[in-house]
């Protein structure tokens, strides 16, 4: 009797603990926030795909608007269009995504080993060189490889490989797979490189000493301590790279359409601008399922392994560097050649390109700093001044630095605790499903993400006031598009740290928030400092997802370069991007300088 | 019974709802002088101390050249333009769903995208057309109604002059097929760029005179390919192959190059130091961009049947516009010569004939109504859309 009584009372103190845990009434608020934010939008596309919409008449005589159809999804699927619109693009897109994520994910993983755990020379500057890529906007990328690889066919001047070597390149390198493979991988590799880099600098020397003196070789250690350390952030790497490279469709667009060369994403892109909704939202809702699959692969093998990697405990913690020897000036002039050309040099072209007083047009003469300085002239450009000169600039920028800082700090925290829950409660289905739900808008085509929630808030809804044309709403979107990223560097990040910290920290009687504060976000803030890096860089170049939410007094630099590049003004819009670019290498060293400095106080601290 | 009467409730909660919301609109109408309620003489005295009243208007436009307006107007009349800088296709997305959520912000629309305007925004009363008294003598009728006209663009077909001093190196869209022109005509891809695609679809929509182009050029009536024939078989919503079909499946097959930007098409076409210069399907205006010993490139203006599709920018005033007396005033100072100055270039004509007749001399370019270009067709476009897809993507 009295041992029913305890056990009774036992099992109602353990199911008021679980109700009463701070972590799990996070993950039940944020599941529902999310459910509004990313489940509800992602449900208004599914049904979209399933209804006959106003304007579906067009498509067949049986429609009424309105009714269910399975009609978009067997068009899709099995109507004589599927091979060209679905199957085709679909192989081309497998092909693209897996080539250039190998190559990203191998390119950013030997950089970071190269930066962070050898002696090479020179890696202070080289270190921020090497995101560049990424900060450079992938339509550069593009632009600098026609510029080498240009087919004489498009007219114009020829190619520099064709200058350099006289004859033309061959097709497969001007356009189609291959190029789309190496720009994409060029542009994405930067997050293999910042994750793994995050990894490699928590490894504890300790560890690969004690194999050494075990007497492990070189290459047993890399295989046996370094790589399974920094698995987990490969696989983040891995789901982002891949999930970037199937969704993107400005490079494969400008690399792939002169031959024809489609991807899944392309085809989105296509039937939204021919007006075709609903036949590119079933195409979206493909791509959704592939990187889903892909998170589900990538849990799998992270989750049964991640607890064997955590490195950061509550012992002693030493970072020695690994000398090279004489291959140290050999490294460092491959990492260096490769960080100029993949780097500095599209820099360097939009740079020249925007000093031209006559596009395309190459000599001293031609030669003119009017479109950064100049005033008004109505010969040049229509009138219209330097970027430095125009009155709106000034407020974009305030606006575009606004937006990114806001967003990058509030989307890593968010990020951070979302993944603080998938890891520590991983064996909770709910917590696999958040998971889920926070990768959804990084596949969301951007143009009906910026629709949907261009009304979402148009409403007063209980306590959230109207949100319409408020840069609130900018930062709601940019934040939510942002989640993905920074919950898989966040996960990245925490899989690391023991748990035994914080469970010293409770026996101490250290409240959660207390002790996410004091010990989660100060050992993740490597990952939080990359997560952060990621999404500033993402939301300075946003522009379809927020075109339709941006009002003239919220104008960021991205819809004034928007509307240079419809009048045809190439370089205004190429000075315009430099900014951007510049702007954005600054708020990156920013935040790479606080992150920095609170982990080397950190580091001291331990030591 | 109590379930019918709890439908019966839901009906007339509906119906008052809906009624409530059309009474509004016509409430708005009343005061905005718009629709039915367009006063048969227009006051603009009344319309302008109104609009100074009102102090701003808000125009979604396809341009960003409305910037260039906003220091003069205000200076006129006193009124602010806040002009937001949206494609034409996601003005109409953007309004649609303002409406739905009972948000009015926006005054103007400036849009060329007549396809979707004449199909869903107008017949939804989601815009209103206003015709400035000031400027009906000036005007043919189907640039009056449905929608007011400002200008005329077009998308042609430009070689480079510097290198063929003989004139144009072909006289018929047909040349275009023939393998000496296979990898050497520029465009955007129509699967990428709304107005290339208007420029495929108006050829595909002119299946006689491309037949009786085929004749004048091969000297031979028209044989149709296996693909054309196969790719009419698989879709049920066409009848039998055609010139214009046959001629989209031999160009697609004839490595047309796509490119992204207008700009760079005409740069790459009109370059003066290349051997072998494509030709290139751009805007119009872009002849602008010629410059002495660097760019030089004209239009085909006498290819066989047509060189080139042309479409118009339209102004009309948004459903419940909060400023719709400065809204007027805009559209009208936008039919004036002040208003018009940021898209007077040439290649682009304005819809009002005596400002047509001064660029047809200051630019020295053949009168609006002699080029031989293809009016796209709004209706045309917009349902056969996706049928063009189908065509587009089985020829290819």
């Amino acid at each position: 009797m009295t041992s029913l009584s305890l056990s009774d009372h036992h099992f109602r103190a353990n199911a008021l603990r679980k109700l009463l845990d701070p972590v799990n009434i996070l993950m039940i608020g944020f599941l529902a926030v999310l459910a509004y934010l990313v489940i509800w939008p992602f449900i208004q596309l599914v049904v979209h795909t399933l209804t006959w919409g106003d304007t579906d008449r067009r498509l067949s005589p049986d429609a009424i608007p309105g009714a269910f159809t399975w009609f978009h999804w067997l068009q899709a699927t099995a109507g004589p269009l599927s091979g060209k619109m679905l199957y085709g693009p679909l192989v081309n897109t497998l092909v693209t995504g897996i080539a250039s994520t190998i190559l990203a994910l191998l390119a950013g993983g030997m950089l970071a080993w190269c930066v962070v755990r050898s002696d090479m020379p020179g890696k202070r500057w080289l270190q921020p060189l090497l995101t560049l890529p990424y900060i450079v906007p992938s339509f550069a990328i593009a632009l600098a490889w026609e510029t080498v690889f240009r087919s004489p066919k498009v007219g114009g001047q020829p190619g520099l490989y064709q200058s350099l070597i006289g004859v033309a390149p061959p097709e497969w390198l001007s356009y189609g797979a291959v190029p789309i493979s190496i720009t994409l991988a060029i542009h994405y590799f930067p997050f293999a490189y910042l994750l793994v880099a995050g990894a490699l600098a928590t490894i504890d020397s300790q560890m690969e000493e004690g194999a050494l003196i075990s007497g492990a070789g070189r290459l047993t250690i890399l295989r046996r301590i370094t790589f399974p350390v920094v698995a987990p952030a490969f696989a983040a790497a891995f789901i982002l790279t891949f999930g970037k490279t199937i969704g993107q469709f400005a490079l494969p667009f400008l690399l792939g359409a002169p031959t024809q060369y489609h991807t899944v994403a392309t085809m989105v892109y296509a039937n939204l601008a021919l007006g075709l909704d609903s036949l590119a939202f079933v195409l979206a809702i493909v791509l959704i399922a592939m990187s889903l699959a892909a998170i589900w692969m990538s849990n799998r093998f992270v989750g049964k392994k991640s607890r064997r990697f955590e490195t950061i405990s509550g012992k002693g913690f030493r970072s020695r560097v690994i000398a090279l020897g004489g291959w140290r000036w050999p490294v460092f002039t491959a990492v260096a050649l490769f960080a100029f050309v993949v780097g500095i040099l599209p820099l360097i072209l939009l740079g020249v390109q925007s000093v031209m007083l006559i596009d395309g047009f190459y000599g001293w003469e031609n030669l003119t700093a009017h479109f950064w300085l100049g005033t008004s002239n109505p010969d040049i450009a229509f009138g219209e001044p330097g970027v430095l000169h125009n009155t709106n600039i000034l407020g974009a920028t305030w606006n575009t630095l606004k937006l990114a800082f806001i967003t990058a700090i509030i989307a890593s925290v968010l990020g951070l605790i979302i993944a603080y829950i998938v890891v520590r409660r991983g064996d909770n289905p709910l917590a696999r499903l958040l998971d889920q739900i926070a990768f959804i808008p990084f596949m969301f085509p951007t143009i009906a993400f910026g629709a949907m929630y261009l009304t979402l808030f148009a409403q007063p809804v209980g306590p959230i006031p109207a949100l319409y044309g408020t840069f609130t709403l900018l930062i709601l979107i940019s934040v939510v598009s942002r989640l993905p990223y920074s919950v898989k560097t966040g996960v990245s990040a925490i899989t690391q740290i023991g748990k035994e910290l914080e469970e010293a920290a409770e026996l101490a009687g250290a409240s959660w928030s207390l002790r996410f504060r004091r010990i989660v976000m100060p050992l993740a803030s490597s990952g939080l400092v990359s997560g952060m890096m990621v999404s500033f860089v993402g939301v300075m170049r946003e522009l379809s997802l927020i075109i339709l939410l941006i009002t003239p007094s919220t104008r960021v630099l991205m819809t004034v370069g928007f509307g240079y590049a419809e009048e045809g003004l190439t370089q205004l819009s190429n000075a315009l991007v430099l900014i951007v670019a510049v702007l954005t290498m600054i708020g990156e060293l920013i935040l790479w300088g606080i992150g920095k400095g609170r982990l080397a106080r950190l580091r001291e601290k331990q030591s | 019974m109590k379930l019918s009467a709890f439908r019966s409730l839901l009906l007339a909660t509906a119906i008052a709802v809906t009624a409530t919301a059309a009474m509004a609109d016509e409430a708005w109408r009343k005061r905005a002088g718009i629709g039915e309620f367009a006063p048969a003489a227009q006051n603009w005295e009344e319309i302008e101390a109104a609009a100074r009243e009102e102090g701003q208007v808000v125009v979604y436009s396809v341009s960003s050249r409305i910037a260039k307006l906003v220091d003069d107007f205000r200076e006129r009349y006193g009124v602010e333009i806040i002009g937001h800088d949206i494609p034409s296709d996601l003005q109409i997305e953007k309004l649609r769903r303002e409406h739905k959520s009972g948000v009015y912000g926006v005054d103007v629309l400036f849009n060329s995208e007549f396809p979707m305007l004449l199909n869903e925004a107008l017949p939804n009363e989601l815009v209103w057309n206003f015709l400035p008294d000031t400027v009906i003598g000036d005007l043919a009728e189907n640039e009056k109604s449905p929608l007011l006209v400002q200008r005329h663009s077009s998308r042609v077909l430009f070689y480079n002059t510097a290198l063929n001093p003989d004139g144009p190196p072909i006289d018929s869209l047909w040349d275009l097929t023939r393998p000496e022109w296979a990898g050497r005509t520029l465009l955007p891809s129509p699967l990428e760029d709304g107005l290339s695609a208007n420029f495929i679809q108006t050829i595909l929509a002119h299946p006689d005179e491309m037949a009786a182009a085929y004749e004048r050029e091969f000297g031979a009536p028209i044989e149709y390919s296996a693909a054309v024939t196969e790719a009419v078989d698989s879709n049920p919503l066409v009848d039998k192959p055609d010139a214009a079909m046959e001629w989209l499946h031999r160009f697609l097959n004839n490595q047309p190059i796509f490119q992204g930007s207008t700009t760079k098409i005409f740069n790459n076409v009109a370059d003066v130091k290349q051997d072998n210069p494509p030709v290139g399907i751009t805007s119009f205006s872009k002849m602008r961009s010629n410059e002495e010993g660097i760019y030089a490139a004209a239009p085909m203006i006498d290819l066989d049947p047509v060189f080139g599709v042309t479409y118009p920018t339209a102004l009309m005033i948004a459903d419940k516009a909060p400023h719709p007396n400065a809204a007027k005033l805009l559209i009208r100072y936008m039919m004036e010569e002040e208003g018009l100055k940021p898209w007077n270039e040439p290649g682009d004509y304005a819809a009002r004939a005596g400002f047509e007749a001064e660029q047809v001399r200051e630019f020295d370019l053949p009168p609006f109504d002699s080029l031989k270009l293809w009016p796209i067709d709004p209706d045309e476009i917009y349902s056969s859309k996706h049928n063009f897809l189908a065509l587009y993507l089985a020829l290819g």
